[in-house]
């Protein structure tokens, strides 16, 4: 009797390949982005230029024709440079059922197309990855030039550097850089690069969301830095209204930005957490799963949920001032306080955003560098739910002092203070697996110290400020600018140059120069504490922030910050020209340099296209270090009972 | 004798059982349609809000105003409405639930093989989100206040042009799913992003309901004592709250929105 086994293939068609792979997007660069960007900008100010009557005023009495100019510039820009970079070509095609071949998808992900494919629409999500470590090291470059004109200003009081306006818009700009850089700092490289290897993909769900993502955040800085040459952002990085709506037009430079930048930060939520909830390898359970994913994707669904909130605040405030709504204008119904639980229903999440993955990252790799377990780590994971969760009740702290809702101060001041708990699970994580270890003190374990310092003395002044009748001082005070710079910057930065280091090896093949690597590191740690150690001073003392000239009596405290902060812009120079040595001609990198348990590191380096020849299965947990392997030790005594007989 | 053996279809760019690919999409849908929702309830929530204030008296509209923009224009006439009916909400609210019924029925019908049939359900879709489109224009152009006229304006405005948004995006996925089962790339063997696409414009139709709902139910403010900003009263020996004139453009707080709106500029 013989058999035959029939293979029903049900038919899905085949898309046909028309041209070579790629087809139209194989015209579209950065070059062509920019150009089409700048030729739309420039038509869309021409078309307003005409569109808009002569003369036409607003509701305040300010000329119109500014703000509508200038708004169609931006929006012009983002538009001509979505097109010419390639965006709009997968809806095209999408819309007219020509799909992408195999040879496509490959082309798209810069399959042999050497360093022109950091530079294209492409879709691979290490070259997304290495797209933001650039993009963030640009971003966090340009507020730090700006930290500097900063303290160039208040090393003495009076010192008339720059003027009011141009001091407060250098205050607004340099805010909403370093948010936007600090908040793609982990998330952006790592979460691109390393999550998806990390979890056993061969990729990001979504590859073209993802290249979108990046190429938003492209568009829309140039926005930001457009509106310091339209009057700037003269209303800190909160552009608290109603100053914002009489502010120059520069401020909608801040609002397109914004906009703009939510919807990157949006759909790069999307893919990183459909990402790691439906592509983790076979066996990688959720107790397998290493932190640094759990922290990413806390990350993510907080931007999620929080960053909506940040952009219609924008979007409700950009039609105030260009069509005359009134949602914040109180002489016409509006409210300010509107405006304020909008912003910080994003602002608050947004320092977790920011936290979370750092905090991650230096659970990711202390054990590695302790070479034993991570302590814990149920605590850990409790403590990015906890977080995750308690940051959505806490916005309100920020307007204690506002006269909004006075009853409710109290219930924020208790919330408040309790997320402390989680975020105090993921130190005592940190600390417990330190404790008693044998530290291989490297690069990226020394920016962990650094981290966990930092978050000690910015997470205990938060408690004051969370306080209500604390903050009644505190508020408004140089005390509040120190606490959120040990939060954003001595956690956050520091944690990024952590990750930085600890995976370099692994995104550019080459070892991060220890040496010059880490003299930056200290260099700027010291900077650091000298510059916010004294703005507590100053704080308590009772100098106000915002503000341009200052009492004698801060002179020493404002003195020793601006020293601090030189000495920070050069640790950090320091920290840079070794990314950029080692890049071009650092010590080559074996694939696993750190000796890691982790799947990224069990790729070769350069990492492939796809990853991995063989999608991995995952037989144990990733901080097994130190612990017996139970399949060795089970055929150690298997053997050992067969000697013994 | 002979076994048939029915292996997944797959996707023709990764590979993957297309079964694999949908559950992936689906999930990003559902997420997306999160990040719509928190946009959503921002606007609910800030038209509730201003709605619950009533700062200066200002949620109501006038019957007629000079606006900012009015000012280079010609002059408005006089409607002497002043909230927005509530009949047009709901019956675009109803039109979109049609394309939404019309979208899973094309899907349905795509799952059991009837591709025909489901492309002209699908165009039928589409001609009445297009409608829709059209008649959410039309409601925005005739309604008896503009932009500058307070915060019932502002935020009844802002919301309507979050449905032309809703619609334009609908209108293109109604468009390239309609044309992919035409061509045979949505079909009985991977149906999928049609269900995606239904998915979608489900939470859409909500999002009109919301709007709707919100609209029609929350009119008058119950604030008829509200805070008052923007003006200075003059001092006087024994302020009254009640008597006390002011020389600022804010009405007097015991009037009622509803039956005398305040002029607002």
């Amino acid at each position: 009797m013989s058999s035959a086994t029939v293979v029903q293939q049900h038919s899905v068609p085949q898309p046909a390949q028309h041209g070579k792979p790629g087809g139209m997007i194989r015209h579209f660069n950065v070059v062509t982005a920019v150009i089409l960007g700048l030729v739309l900008a420039t038509i869309f100010g021409f078309l307003a230029n005409r569109l808009v009557p002569s003369g036409a005023t607003g509701a305040t009495f300010a000329p119109v024709l500014p703000d509508v100019g200038f708004l169609a510039i931006l929006i012009g820009w983002v538009l001509g440079f979505m097109i010419g970079i390639g965006a709009f070509i997968g809806p095209f095609r999408w819309l007219m059922g020509r799909d992408l071949t195999h040879a496509d998808a490959e082309y798209l992900a810069g399959k042999d197309m050497g360093v022109g494919r950091y530079f294209r629409y492409t879709t691979d999500h290490k070259v997304v990855g290495i797209q933001y470590l650039v993009g963030f090291m640009v971003i966090i470059g340009l507020g730090g030039l700006l930290a500097m004109l900063i303290r160039t200003e208040l090393g003495v009081t009076w010192a008339g550097v720059f003027s009011p306006d141009s001091y407060n818009t250098l205050i607004g700009t340099h805010g909403i850089a370093m948010i936007i850089a600090m908040i793609i700092a982990i998330s952006g490289p790592v979460g691109n690069f390393i999550v998806p290897i990390m979890i056993g993909a061969r990729d990001m769900a979504f590859p073209r969301l993802n290249a979108l993502s990046f190429w938003l955040l492209a568009a829309a800085v140039p926005c930001l830095v457009a509106s310091m040459f339209a009057g700037g952002i003269r209303d800190g990085w909160s552009v608290y209204q109603p100053l914002a709506s009489q502010s120059p037009p520069g401020m909608i430079g801040y609002q397109i930005t914004i906009i703009v930048f939510a919807i990157s930060t949006g759909i790069a939520s999307v893919n990183l957490m459909t990402t790691i909830l439906r592509m983790r390898a076979k066996g990688m359970t959720w107790a397998r799963t290493p932190v640094l994913v759990y922290g990413i994707f806390g990350a993510a669904l907080m931007g999620l949920y929080a960053f909506p909130f940040y952009q219609y605040s924008q979007i409700l405030a950009l039609s105030d001032r260009i069509f005359g709504t009134s949602f914040f204008n109180p002489v016409e119904g509006g409210s300010v306080w509107l405006y304020e639980n909008l912003f910080w229903l994003l602002g608050h999440p947004e320092v977790y955003v920011i936290l979370l993955p750092s905090i991650a990252v230096c659970l990711e790799l202390i054990p590695v560098f302790m070479r034993k377990p991570l302590f814990a780590m149920g605590f850990a994971i409790a403590g990015v739910v906890g977080v995750v969760i308690m940051s959505g009740l806490v916005w309100a702290h920020h307007m204690y002092m506002t006269g909004w809702a006075p009853f409710a101060n109290y219930p924020f001041m208790l919330s408040t203070e309790m997320i402390s708990i989680p975020v105090g699970f993921l130190v005592l994580v940190a600390i417990g697996t330190l404790w008693r270890g044998t530290a291989w003190t490297r690069l990226p374990l020394m920016a962990v110290y650094a981290v966990i310092f930092n978050k000690m003395i910015g997470g205990v002044t938060g408690i004051y400020l969370s306080d209500v009748p604390a903050d009644q001082f505190f508020h408004g005070s140089m005390f509040v600018v120190a606490h959120f710079h040990y939060m954003l910057m001595g956690a956050g930065l520091f944690g990024a140059m952590a990750g930085i280091a600890f995976y370099f090896p692994k995104m550019t093949g080459h070892i991060l120069d220890e040496r010059m690597g880490s003299i930056g590191l200290w260099t700027a740690f010291a900077g650091f504490q000298l510059t916010f150690g004294s703005m507590f001073v100053a704080g308590l003392q009772g100098q106000p922030r915002r503000v341009l000239q200052f009492d004698n009596l801060f002179n020493i405290s404002n003195w020793l910050s601006t020293i601090g902060a030189y000495t920070i812009g050069i640790g950090m120079l320091i920290f840079l020209a070794a990314i950029i040595f080692s890049w071009r001609n650092g010590k080559v990198a074996s694939g696993n340099p750190w000796a890691s348990k982790s799947l990224e590191w069990q790729t070769p380096t350069p990492v492939p296209l796809e990853n991995f020849t063989v999608l991995p299965v995952v037989t144990e947990r990733p901080y097994d270090y130190g612990v017996p392997d139970p399949y060795a030790t089970a055929q150690k005594t298997s053997s050992d009972k067969a000697g013994v007989q | 004798m002979s076994d048939t053996v029915n292996p997944a279809p797959v996707s023709p760019t990764t590979g993957e059982p297309v079964q694999v690919v949908a559950a992936r999409n689906r999930l990003g849908i559902y997420f997306l349609i999160v990040i719509d929702f928190m946009g959503t309830m921002a606007l609910i929530i800030s038209y509730a809000y201003l709605w619950s204030l009533n700062v200066n008296n200002g949620w109501a509209p006038p019957g007629s105003q000079f606006t900012a923009f009015m000012s280079n224009g010609p002059a408005p006439s006089a409607t002497g409405t002043s909230f927005a009916a509530d009949w047009p909400f709901w019956v675009i609210t109803f039109a979109v639930l049609v394309t939404c019924a019309l979208t899973w029925w094309s899907y349905r019908l795509t799952r059991r093989g009837d591709q025909a049939v489901a492309t002209a359900v699908g165009a039928a879709a589409i001609v009445v989100a297009i409608a829709t489109l059209v008649a959410q224009w039309w409601q925005i152009s005739t309604l008896p206040f503009g932009a500058a006229n307070g915060t019932y304006a502002s935020a009844v405005l802002i919301l309507l042009s979050g449905n032309i948004v809703h619609l334009l995006v609908v209108i293109f996925l109604l468009l390239g799913i309609t044309n992919r089962v035409r061509m045979g790339l949505i079909s009985r063997s991977n149906p999928w992003q049609s269900q995606f696409v239904s998915i979608w414009i489900t939470w859409i139709a909500i999002a009109f309901i919301l709007g709707a709902f919100v609209t029609s139910t929350m009119k008058v403010s119950p604030n008829d004592n509200p805070t008052r900003f923007g003006g200075f009263e003059p001092r006087t020996s024994q302020p009254s709250p009640a008597a006390s004139a002011s020389p600022s453009a804010s009405p007097s707080p015991s009037a009622s929105p509803s039956a005398s709106p305040s002029p607002s500029s």
